[in-house]
């Protein structure tokens, strides 16, 4: 009898299907909701021309590539548009980055956002862009809106930073979600701080990094120019979709199935216990825009 | 009297500057690499503190019994710094193990084992991991670092034995760069997947090594785990089977053509994953426990 691996997937969600419900787009504005597509949007635009020579972002390119991406995801007519489909003028706004000094999430684009965000009508002083010190931050503590914006990479114990992770420095104590490699990181996603406030969704994949070396987890021989932005709402989908990007360039460069490890369990997690979002290829609709060479998607 | 005295303090100085050189890893270092010197006094970490420095990959170190670190940065204007990390893992077997976390060729340039990269050297040598890594890199910064990483080996004098473990793995086909060392149950999963949850039990007393294994019809893989006592072997390898619920042989074919295997005798016990067909599979176990 020739024998079927088991399924990961199979035995997460036999034992949490009823999770999965209630929450599933909890970060849905409302105003995008009346769709009805039970599928969750990924849009997936990619210019490599954004990483110049000498590793730096080109802070135009980047900044027309994430407008492009928002008016494809909210299905509005213009750049204007589409923002105040995501925030409102009364917000206030903290814009959750990363910092990590070897790969952060580009300036630029933290500054394009915050200019968006402006322009729609919320004050200067309603908007905060911060990563370690969210908690304590006053405007993260009065925030009504969320955007997360980071990079991906791999990480040496959750497998993967992801947009989910990025969320970690909402608890005091990160090493409290470190057990079982990380597999509860969405618990950060239904704090009172953050429940029900993110907005948008940005994964960075200008150089991603997909494997690490070392104590500080990084060479530049494991990134390469990817040149792409992943946005969406729903954060386990555009985790998904990265994810499979990461472990298609490990095959690529390792000429094998190379899995990433640990496994980003958390990921899978996310979906199956705390219905963050959805995991599931199947329940995710990819829109690709801009360059489509070599996209290993 | 006033001499005496002089010559009383300057002496109690240099022999307490001896000491303290003498104490930690520091002395593996040398006060200056060319142009570069140390700018910050150097910076210390232990098990409470380690997630201060490295975030969350402190967990992979504390997984492997990590005593402490040693960080020192060499700086010189205009050019990148140099970033020298000296971890002191207790016993020689953390310090490989760590070392092959990341590894992906075995080289032998440094210490026990090294893995050099552009802009990085990682070696291990007795109970110490060392990291030389430059902000970014160049002609001048790659010379460099070699040549602290040369001095840093040469000033260890410790060396260590692999864990017993990893010297068990049948050599025949085996990339050597691939083996890793381990006592926590996330890294059982590297080349493949076998299952989310700590399966055969393995814990921080369980020695345990992975390995890829070349074949025309591409890689398999072997774990091997010697557990501290028979009860945990045999929990070990009915927690699998219980797990592989399709399965209820030892030897079984998978999708694809491909085999897996698994035996146990006394502490050890041994798992091949997609060998190219049967044969491979229990050669393989045969090379592993031979009077079997």
């Amino acid at each position: 009898m020739t024998a079927k691996p088991i399924s990961r997937r199979k035995l997460l969600k036999d034992s949490a299907k009823a999770a999965i419900a209630g929450t599933l787009f909890m970060n849905l504005p409302a105003t995008l909701m009346a769709g009805g597509n039970s599928r969750s949007k990924v849009v997936l635009i990619r210019d490599p021309r954004v990483v110049r020579e000498n590793g730096d972002t080109d802070g135009d390119i980047i900044n027309r590539m994430l407008d492009e991406a928002v008016v494809e995801l909210t299905g509005r007519s213009s750049v204007q548009d589409a923002w105040s489909a995501i925030l409102r003028p009364d917000d206030v706004l903290g814009i959750k980055t990363n910092v990590w000094a070897r790969l952060r999430t580009p300036v630029e684009l933290e500054q394009g956002i915050r200019r968006h965000a402006m322009d729609i009508g919320i004050r200067d002083e309603d908007i905060s862009i911060l990563d370690r010190g969210v908690i304590n931050d006053p405007v993260f503590k009065r925030a009504t809106a969320l955007i997360n914006v980071r990079p991906m990479r791999t990480h040496a114990w959750s497998g993967v930073g992801t947009l989910i992770k990025n969320y970690i420095m909402f608890t005091g104590r990160p090493s409290a979600l470190h057990p079982d490699s990380c597999a509860d990181l969405a618990e950060t996603w239904f704090y009172p701080q953050v429940k029900g406030k993110t907005r948008l969704n940005i994964l960075v994949m200008l150089t991603p990094l997909f494997h690490g070396v070392g104590p500080h987890h990084f060479n530049r021989e494991y990134t390469w120019n990817y040149g792409g932005l992943l946005v969406g709402f729903d954060p386990v989908a555009v985790d998904t979709i990265g994810v499979r990007i990461i472990q298609a360039k490990r095959r690529e460069y390792y000429g094998e199935d190379r899995p990433i490890n640990p496994p980003p369990k958390h990921i899978m997690v996310a979906d199956t216990k705390f219905g963050l979002g959805t995991a599931d290829p199947a329940k995710i609709e990819l829109v690709r825009l801009g360059h489509q060479e070599n996209a290993l998607i | 009297m006033m001499r005496s005295s002089l010559w009383f303090f300057f002496s109690f100085l240099l022999v307490m500057q001896a000491l303290a050189s003498d104490k930690g890893p520091e002395k593996f270092l040398p006060p200056g690499a060319g142009d570069w010197k140390p700018v910050e006094p150097d910076r210390y970490y232990q098990p409470d503190n380690l997630f201060d420095y490295i975030n969350g990959g402190a967990e992979l170190y504390l997984s492997y019994g990590f005593r402490e670190v040693l960080s020192r940065r060499y700086e010189c204007p205009g050019k990148p710094y140099i970033q020298v990390e000296i971890f002191d893992m207790i016993e020689p077997a953390n310090a490989y193990g760590i070392y092959t976390q990341t590894r992906e060729k075995e080289g032998s340039e440094y210490g026990q084992g090294s893995q050099v990269l552009p802009g990085a050297v990682l070696f291990w040598k007795g109970p110490y991991y060392i990291s030389v890594i430059s902000e970014y890199e160049t002609p001048e910064s790659e010379e460099m670092i070699r040549w602290l990483a040369a001095t840093i080996d040469h000033r260890i004098a410790a060396s260590g034995e692999m864990p017993p473990v990893v010297r068990a793995l049948p050599r025949n086909g085996l990339d050597e760069g691939s083996v890793v060392y381990f006592r926590h149950y996330v890294w059982a999963n590297r080349y493949y997947y076998i299952a989310d949850g700590n399966v055969f039990g393995i814990e921080n007393d369980t020695h345990c090594c992975l390995g890829r294994y070349a074949s025309p019809q591409g890689s398999y893989y072997v774990l091997l785990m010697d557990f501290p006592s028979g009860e945990r072997v045999k929990a070990a390898w009915l927690g699998y089977w219980e797990e592989r619920a399709g399965e209820t042989s030892p030897l079984t074919e998978q999708e694809g053509g491909r085999w897996h295997a698994g035996h146990r005798v006394g502490s050890m016990m041994a798992m091949v994953f997609r060998a190219p067909d049967r044969d491979t599979a229990l050669k393989t176990l045969a090379e592993i426990f031979p009077s079997e």
